[in-house]
């Protein structure tokens, strides 16, 4: 390429400058399919990736998932009240709904899914570039930052943080149909679509709402074309901005309030300090995280929330330095006009996480998925800027292209191994705990993970040696934060490892008075170890165990882990009916946990009905052979003794041995 | 000029590709698996 010859392609060019023609020139299509090639190689290791964070919560033990024909609840206040997870975001439980239905828990489809979602983001900012008028080699080049920028690893390889990926497609896709419906001669017919794709992009996570600014800035700068007649632009502008109203008015219908949160919600940092000091922090936060988007250092899955004080040095620098970035981008609004939709784009893309509105985490790196999209267009505007120069300076045209490709690549290898760090919940907070030494989350969370994996261990020593590295977890994470409910969960599932049941409800009583939301698995927990309590009456042990689970069961019906409980203990009570029908439904909403289908083939044994236990076997295969091995193992020894005592002449029809071809 | 381009490409991937493995966290993870029942 002639060193001359790319000034054209540059800001504040136009996609009709004329330039001279290349004998081989690149096609459009072809650079969008090989550049979105290249990014979804990056992303590929990803499919071998595990289910983790709060991938738990809102598909591995959502039971909303498994009852599509509950659907109608999700659209009426009963969201609330069944504590469905999400609930204000329905268009992302409806994506869950759907996505659960089609794939069913396998993690490879679910992170090919975040991968194309992923994907498409970028194939829809390129089509919106392009539809503002932006040149080939600025729209290629912003679309591949984005694509292999760094700090989007969290939001691309956690499954459940697809609501940013979801957000950004349908809030994208509602700004190209509107800069396709403001510049053809009638923009009414395209403006219900838009208003439509912006509600969607709202409803998945409402940090959405921005970007309809976002468009109006970027029209009303037109950094390639003439700009369009302002009555348009408002008009289309007022269609997006519909899509955020409904959402907030539907929020406020749910929650009687903006915030789905709730205000006096302890897991608020604001609560704890006030809005001044998480403001403060707030402006610190937002410097980090302009330099982890240029310069991708300092990534990490966890962050520890703190306040600050407005007079202390660092957040007088990051004050000054933000403001000074965006005096500088609203001053050069003519004169530097893709300077401006970069900057100002990216502060108004940051504002619903900037801390305004309070937030259970102050800080996150899936929070920059959106914001990140103006700052690729600057970043990408800058280093084909300086590669022009260096082309020229050198008398080397294909230098032109080395700051960006050397920016991205960096990116890229950063985003492929940030990404490694949320292959699984132990190698999550393994990092967490390292990154975030301070983070009361990351140690008990650690602390729960090697209690759990200690539930099969037949070696006393190694479990012993176990269980006290875990209980050094669950006092330093106590310390961090003694008004937090997960050390309290921590210390409780450590009690019930060591069959230490007055601690065990002790802690999980604890947990549940600190604890505002996501309660089914503390109530399940009191519940259970009700039951055991030494020095109580039966009556007693029994009274508080059916105060739990009715109260668990109430807020939360659609738990499993509730469900199975409440089977267990109805099971050990002697109401086989109640029992039954909580089995049944804990193995409705959660087909892949092999305890209730277990606990209630054992029910069936114990009611001295060997051959519907076998018949309930088969089926549910998948379920069957998901289950712990021994337990399995001891099923088939109870089955056939039953078999002997009440259907002797069915042992060889109804043995369970050789029901399926892989069991023992 | 299509040549140029996809060899750029080419290269981009595996200069990301050997970058990446630089990045990988080497933090020891959290050990969960338990084999008393099976290791040999």
């Amino acid at each position: 390429m002639d060193p001359a010859s790319p000034a054209p392609h540059l800001s504040p060019g136009t996609a009709e400058s004329p330039t001279p023609a290349p004998a081989d020139p690149l096609r459009p299509g072809v650079v969008l399919a090989a550049l979105l090639t290249l990014i979804g190689l990056v992303l590929l290791p990803q499919l071998g990736f595990g289910l983790v964070y709060d991938d738990g919560w809102t598909l591995v033990t959502n039971g909303f998932l498994r009852v599509p024909t509950e659907l109608g609840a999700l659209f009426s206040p009963e969201a609330v009240t069944r504590n469905i997870p999400d609930a204000f975001r329905p268009g992302l439980v409806l994506f869950d709904v759907l996505s659960y239905q089609l794939l069913g828990l396998d993690p490879r489809w679910h992170h090919a899914v975040s991968i194309a979602l992923h994907l498409g983001v970028c194939a829809a900012l390129a089509a919106w570039l392009r539809r503002l008028g932006a040149p080939l080699i600025l729209w290629a080049g912003t679309m591949t930052l984005f694509g292999l920028l760094a700090i989007h690893a969290e939001a691309i390889a956690v499954v459940s943080f697809r609501e940013d990926l979801l957000a950004a497609l349908l809030g994208l896709l509602a700004c190209t149909v509107a800069s396709a419906a403001v510049r053809s001669r009638r923009a009414w017919p395209l403006a219900p679509l838009a208003a439509l794709l912006s509600l969607g992009a709202c409803a998945m996570k409402q940090s959405a709402a921005a970007l309809p600014l976002l468009w109006l800035l970027a029209e009303a700068l037109a950094p390639w074309q003439t700009r369009r007649p302002w009555p348009r632009l408002f008009g289309l502008a007022g269609a997006l901005l519909l899509g955020a109203a409904a959402l907030t008015a539907f929020t406020f219908w749910l929650y009687g309030g903006l915030s789905p949160y709730g205000l006096d919600n302890p897991r608020l940092f604001v609560t704890r300090t006030g809005l001044a000091p998480v403001l403060a922090m707030s402006t610190q936060i937002h410097l980090g995280y302009l330099q982890q988007i240029v310069l991708p250092f300092g990534l990490s899955p966890e962050y520890v929330d703190s306040g600050a004080r407005w007079d202390e040095p660092a957040t007088l620098l990051a004050s000054a330095a933000l403001l000074s970035l965006l005096l500088y981008g609203l001053a050069r609004a003519r004169a530097r006009p893709l300077a401006c939709l970069a900057i100002v784009g990216a502060f108004i893309l940051a504002l619903p996480t900037s801390n305004l509105a309070p937030m259970p985490n102050m800080r996150a790196d899936r929070f920059m998925y959106l914001p990140s999209l103006p700052v690729c267009l600057g970043l990408a505007t800058l280093t084909l800027a300086a590669g022009r120069r260096l082309a020229t300076s050198l008398a080397r045209p294909t230098l032109l292209l080395a700051p960006l490709a050397a920016l991205a690549i960096l990116q890229g290898a950063v985003l492929a191994g940030t990404a490694f760090n949320y292959r699984s919940n132990g190698q999550l907070w393994a990092v967490a705990r390292a990154l975030a030494p301070g983070s009361a989350r990351a140690q008990a969370s650690t602390g729960e993970l090697l209690i759990a994996s200690q539930n099969t261990t037949t070696d006393k020593t190694r479990r012993a040696t176990v269980l006290a590295r875990a209980e050094a977890h669950c006092i330093h994470a106590e310390r961090l934060d003694p008004h937090y409910e997960l050390p309290q969960l921590c210390f409780a599932r450590l009690a019930a490892a060591r069959q230490d049941w007055r601690e065990a409800r002790r802690r999980f009583a604890a947990a549940l008075a600190d604890s505002p939301d996501r309660n089914a698995r503390i109530l399940a927990g009191l519940a259970q170890t009700s039951l055991d309590l030494p020095n109580h009456s039966e009556d007693e042990r029994r009274q508080l165990a059916l105060a739990a689970l009715e109260r668990g069961l109430h807020e939360y019906p659609y738990s499993p882990e509730l469900h199975d409980v409440a089977g267990q203990i109805f099971h050990r009570l002697g109401d086989p009916r109640q029992a039954l029908e909580h089995y049944r439904r804990a193995l409705t909403l959660a087909p892949e946990r092999g305890e209730p289908l277990l606990a209630e083939l054992a029910l069936l044994l114990d009611l001295g009905l060997p051959v519907a236990a076998k018949h309930l076997l088969a089926a549910h295969p998948q379920t069957w052979l998901a289950a712990d091995p021994i337990d399995r193992t001891a099923l088939i020894a109870r089955q056939r003794d039953a078999l002997q005592l009440f259907a002797p002449t069915m042992i060889l029809s109804a043995d369970l041995v050789g029901v399926f071809p892989d069991e023992p | 000029m299509n040549r140029k381009f996809f060899t750029l490409l080419l290269l981009a991937a595996m200069m990301i590709a050997a970058g990446s493995m630089a990045c990988i966290n080497t933090v020891t993870t959290i050990e969960i698996t338990d084999e008393t029942d099976s290791a040999t």
